[in-house]
């Protein structure tokens, strides 16, 4: 570990590191074609859940007697046994799935990170306490564990994107209190603190802003796991629940209709369940290796 | 008296270990004493307030949540978890009944993803940035991105309803079989033991697929942390040095590069149990599996207090249990750390 940090500043000068923008843009997805490919997969998703009210073709919640058709041309992904049209309610549960997903996760990165911050900064048995908290939490079977609070909540949109916040802090508090650690003693923090910075100054100004690649290359892949985990609930019978429309709601909805032959309700849903979260490990993993030197020089 | 270091650290490690599982428990409590439920109403639908409340003061319902816990945790240490609310058994008797069939379940699992998983993390290792390695790599993004209830319901209707390839999703097997004497526990393993080849291929058959959608999840970190650890190890100097005395392959990748990679990836093991647990959970549901997954989804969605603390606490105690093991076996593997230990 010593002699890479040594050799790393020897090779300074020559070799500067791109900044983050820089390597999101040019070494990100410009050089892998792997990343392109997950970048192009989820601008898609992402244009459908956002210009979602536009496209869809029927109203996602209103019955129709037109139960269980097959794909038609009217009905692009056939019809459920309310007759609603697949095609709208994939696209409209796509959109609130994105929603949750994004806002728990947005949520468990600023509390997690101010966690990891303090913790990584402060140090001493405040730290010791917390990190020994958070390896207990780990130990949880995190799925059972966000099922008792979206009950404990009341199953609605709110509490599962309270859950998700909730069941990700660890991750994000235990990933920056490892980067403020390695990085508090580097010499611009020693630098900063000479020049009169405050505290709160070098925490906020001079720390935090350099311990955010990981949070990215951490955002994406969690988000991925994240997308999939309100899916799960939903499909579990506990969170979002019918007739809002939500992926992991249909694809259990139409367990049921296999017996008939109507593999459209179950199956269209989840295939775009699975391209989302396949895209968003592709970035993911793309950007992990890029942002990480350890894997990038691989 | 000196300590030996060795020592000191496993009587550290149990240590820590104590405080862990004591404060699993506490969560465990507060988290099943928050859930949405009245044991009395549940109980006796049809009783005044006052009775209620004279109910409740029995059972010590109306005592503070710390002495409630106290009153709790002194009957887990006398075996005694409650009863569920639903079946009307002790917790411990239903989990002892379905226990096995989540261990048959997981282990068939595991020993998938670990077959998989460690191969392809290996075979990625030795073509690093080649193209074997990228598509190894969109593979185990794949079986990482497939949600395992969708895969299964997927399965289920290819493979039963269209192609009648696999049995139909009930369960360990079928009613039509008696189940052999129960040894292990584990239905294949007590059907060869029976000398009934029929029900134990029968019983295979009905594992397969839940066995593979819960395996599946395993893969992908495996071959995850085999590769960078493979990696790692291959370019250590023990690596180099069989090399250059012309030793095989076989000896220097599969025997000391992969013994040097052996610590994270054994590591990562307590990781893989937790993520098995909950993966059985969504799987028994989907296959209709009589085990432990099922049994605690059923009991949060009724809000059955006894059977969701127990099988929190059962299983946050095996993962931090594996962890421990984990820990301890650091110096049976890797003679380094061993040397470390002795010095």
């Amino acid at each position: 570990m010593h002699g890479n940090l040594s050799l790393a500043s020897q090779a300074g000068p020559l070799r500067r590191k791109p900044g983050l923008w820089r390597s999101l843009y040019v070494g990100g997805f410009g050089s892998d074609p792997l990343g392109v490919a997950g970048a192009s997969i989820l601008a898609v998703l992402l244009l459908m859940a956002v210009f979602g009210p536009l496209l869809v073709t029927h109203d996602p919640i209103r019955t129709t007697p037109a139960t269980l058709l097959p794909p038609s041309l009217d009905h692009w992904l056939g019809t459920d046994h309310f007759g609603r049209d697949v095609f709208s309610r994939t696209i409209t549960s796509l959109r609130i799935d994105f929603i949750v997903a994004g806002l728990g996760v947005s949520g468990a990165i600023l509390v997690g990170s101010l966690i990891g911050l303090v913790c990584g900064y402060v140090g001493g048995w405040f730290d010791d306490l917390l990190m020994r908290f958070v390896d207990i939490i780990q130990s949880f079977p995190l799925l059972l564990v966000a099922m008792v609070l979206v009950l404990v909540m009341g199953p609605s949109v709110a509490s599962i994107v309270v859950v998700t916040m909730l069941i990700n802090i660890p991750t994000y508090a235990r990933v920056i209190r490892g980067q403020t650690l390695s990085k508090k003693r580097l010499e611009y923090i020693d630098a900063a603190r000479c020049s009169g910075a405050s505290e709160a100054s070098i925490l906020f100004r001079h720390l935090m802003p350099n311990t955010l690649s990981p949070i990215i290359v951490h955002g994406s892949l969690n988000l991925a796991a994240a997308v999939g985990n309100v899916a799960v609930l939903s499909f579990l019978g506990i969170g979002i629940r019918p007739p809002v429309p939500d992926l992991g709601v249909m694809v259990a909805e139409g367990t049921s209709y296999l017996v008939q032959g109507a593999w459209w309700m179950s199956i269209c849903p989840g295939l775009v369940l699975a391209a989302t979260i396949f895209s968003l490990n592709l970035v993911g993993d793309c950007l992990e290796g890029r942002l990480d030197p350890q894997r990038g020089e691989l | 008296m000196r300590v030996p270091p060795l020592l000191r650290y496993v009587v550290r490690r149990l240590a820590i270990s104590c405080f862990v599982l004591l404060g699993i428990s506490m969560i465990a409590f507060s988290m099943a004493y928050l859930l949405p439920s009245d044991p009395v109403t549940s109980r006796y639908p049809d009783v005044t307030n006052e009775q209620r409340a004279e109910m409740r003061r029995q059972m010590g319902l109306d005592q503070p949540l710390p002495v409630q816990y106290a009153r709790y945790m002194q009957s887990v240490f006398r075996g005694d978890f409650g009863k569920s609310l639903g079946t009307g058994n002790n917790v411990v008797d239903d989990i002892r009944q379905r226990l096995p069939a989540t261990l048959e379940l997981a282990t068939y699992g595991i020993v998938f993803g670990l077959l998989v998983g460690i191969p392809v993390g290996m075979v990625s290792a030795l073509r690093r940035g080649r193209a074997t390695d990228h598509l190894l790599r969109v593979f185990n993004l794949g079986a990482q991105s497939i949600p395992a209830f969708w895969l299964g319901v997927v399965l289920i209707f290819f493979l039963y309803f269209q192609w009648r390839l696999a049995p139909s999703p009930i369960g360990r097997i079928s009613p039509m079989f008696s189940t052999p004497p129960t040894i292990s526990g584990f239905l294949t393993i007590d059907a060869v033991l029976a000398g009934r080849f029929d029900v134990a291929w029968a019983a295979l058959r009905q594992l397969m697929l839940p066995a593979f959608v819960l395996g599946l999840g395993v893969v992908s970190p495996v071959a995850r942390i085999t590769r960078s650890a493979m990696i790692e190890s291959l370019q250590e100097d023990y690596v180099t040095f069989g090399r250059a005395l012309g030793l095989g392959f076989r000896h220097v990748v599969l025997g000391d590069a992969f013994r040097g990679a052996l610590v994270p990836i054994v590591t990562t093991i307590g990781f893989i149990i937790g993520n098995v647990f909950a993966g059985a959970a969504i799987v028994e549901t989907v296959f209709a599996w009589p085990g432990l997954g099922r049994y605690a989804v059923t009991a949060i969605t009724t809000s059955d207090m006894a059977p969701v603390c127990t099988c929190i606490l059962l299983i946050a105690s095996t993962v931090a249990l594996t962890n421990l093991i984990v820990d301890l076996s650091y110096a049976l593997i890797d003679p380094r750390i061993r040397h470390e230990y002795a010095r």
